[in-house]
């Protein structure tokens, strides 16, 4: 087991990850967490102290960090303000540079940059629309997208 | 007056839950409010896929999508809660964070386009009580709902995180159970009523998305609803489509219609069933229209 004791300086330089250090470990985050309640991997009171300890590799490789349903409930609750609904997205972002991005996320990522939604836009959708009076989905604006995703490198990140 | 603005509908609402749009719509319009087509709008950048793997990335999605409204001289209104939440989040983060504004506007540049900070971000919540107003919602009642016990779902994004939401408690809110007895059903209180209902995990981790509405559901039926009311587009789906899968998976039928609330008032308004798409609700809702009278 390796200890990284800078990488908790690392991640206050991300955004959303500023306010980690604040955190005294109370499992406030845990106690409110819905998913936390639905199965102990998830934890995100143990995966800010991996962090805050250093064990770099063992919690962005930990594929459990991606489980957040993004309800900020502890965003919410925190009595330290370490907004850890961020800080976990922080620990996500740091996993895909590092090439753990989990199977459908890759996919979600990669559907918005070949049609502009996440979502497939097929002809039963555009009749079904037709059917109910609305009009058929125009321009999603896919080339605008791949311009950026090209230019940040988001595009790799994603296996495109 | 009519109250314009430049409609976001985002990725779920108009491939998947056309209901909502179509009630959304008559409902809205009939308060005069006038949606503009927003062309060349795509995905706001949606937290999971894109705002979990770079921060940036999803800055300058969202500002594309914001400067089209820019370009139109509007506000924004969407009828998805993810997006009001993820273009109000960035919308703000770029008004005040001068530094990524830069960043952004240097990345836009190539496509001919720059953030300049001249619009808001509303949910259609946002307008229903704030700009149309729950009196001017209540005298367009025509018909009530009698003995109606609605189990309603806000959900998360309506209200948190409510430094950029501001719409109402985050912890206990209660405008959405107002706008619901507006039509004389009862919003009735169960275990967990504000807890997430799991739609994040649609895809990503299918078994725990399932066994987190799960618990929702047993506590919605425990507290005697008819039906289920929910304002946004993810949570709708994820109550419908986990029911059928609860149904054929484990042989467990909870039966509870879930109807947007838009649904709901435009019945209560006199809009007939099939002008808010009431066909499309996959839970049929016969006993919600008995209760109507």
């Amino acid at each position: 087991m390796k200890l990284n004791p800078k990488f908790k300086d690392e991640i206050t330089k991300i955004h959303g990850g500023e306010k980690i250090k604040l955190c005294y470990q109370c499992g406030t985050c845990s106690g409110s967490c819905p998913i936390t309640f639905i199965t102990k991997a998830y934890n995100p009171r143990g995966f800010i102290q991996m962090a805050l300890l250093g064990l770099k590799e063992e919690v962005l490789t930990n594929k459990n960090i991606w489980l957040c349903t993004g309800c900020y409930s502890c965003y919410e609750r925190c009595p330290q303000g370490v907004e850890p609904a961020y800080v976990i997205r922080v620990l996500c972002s740091l996993a895909a540079k590092t090439g753990n991005i989990p199977a459908a996320t890759k996919a979600g990522a990669q559907t918005i940059l070949k049609q502009g939604l996440l979502a497939q836009v097929t002809d039963f959708v555009q009749k079904q629309r037709e059917k109910l009076g609305l009009s058929r989905i125009g321009q999603t604006g896919v080339e605008e997208v791949q311009k950026i995703a090209k230019k940040t490198g988001f595009d790799k990140l994603v296996g495109l | 007056m009519a109250l314009d603005y430049a409609l976001f509908l985002g990725c779920v609402i108009p491939t998947r839950e056309f209901g909502l749009e179509v009630s959304a719509k008559k409902v809205l319009e009939a308060f005069d409010v006038k949606f503009h087509e927003m062309i060349g709008a795509g995905c706001c950048g949606t937290a999971g896929p894109i705002a979990a793997v770079d921060f940036l990335t999803m800055a300058a999605i969202a500002a594309r999508n914001i400067c089209i409204a820019e370009e139109m001289g509007m506000d924004i209104i969407t009828f998805c809660t993810g997006c009001a939440g993820t273009l109000g989040k960035y919308n703000k983060l770029l008004k005040e964070d001068e530094h990524l504004r830069e960043q952004v506007n240097e990345i836009l540049k190539d496509i001919n386009k720059e953030f300049k900070g001249k619009i808001e971000v509303k949910h259609s919540l946002d307008v229903l009580v704030n700009d149309i107003g729950l009196d001017k919602i209540k005298n367009s009642i025509k018909k009530k709902f009698n003995g109606l016990n609605v189990a309603a779902h806000i959900g998360c994004h309506a209200v948190r995180p409510s430094d950029i939401r501001k719409f109402d408690s985050p912890e206990r809110p209660i405008l959405f159970d107002q706008l619901i007895e507006l039509t004389g059903a009862k919003s009735i209180n169960f275990l967990g009523k504000n807890l997430c209902c799991g739609a994040g995990l649609i895809g990503v981790a299918d078994d725990y998305s399932l066994a987190l509405v799960r618990e929702k559901l047993i506590k919605v039926k425990a507290a005697g609803a008819d039906c289920m009311c929910t304002i946004c587009a993810a949570c709708h789906l994820q109550y419908e489509m986990s029911q059928l899968s609860l149904k054929t998976k484990f042989k467990e039928d909870y039966n509870i219609p879930v109807l947007h609330y838009y649904q709901l008032l435009g019945l209560s308004m006199g809009v007939k069933p099939e002008e808010i798409a009431l066909q499309t609700v996959k839970i049929k809702a016969d006993n919600v229209l008995a209760k109507l009278k």
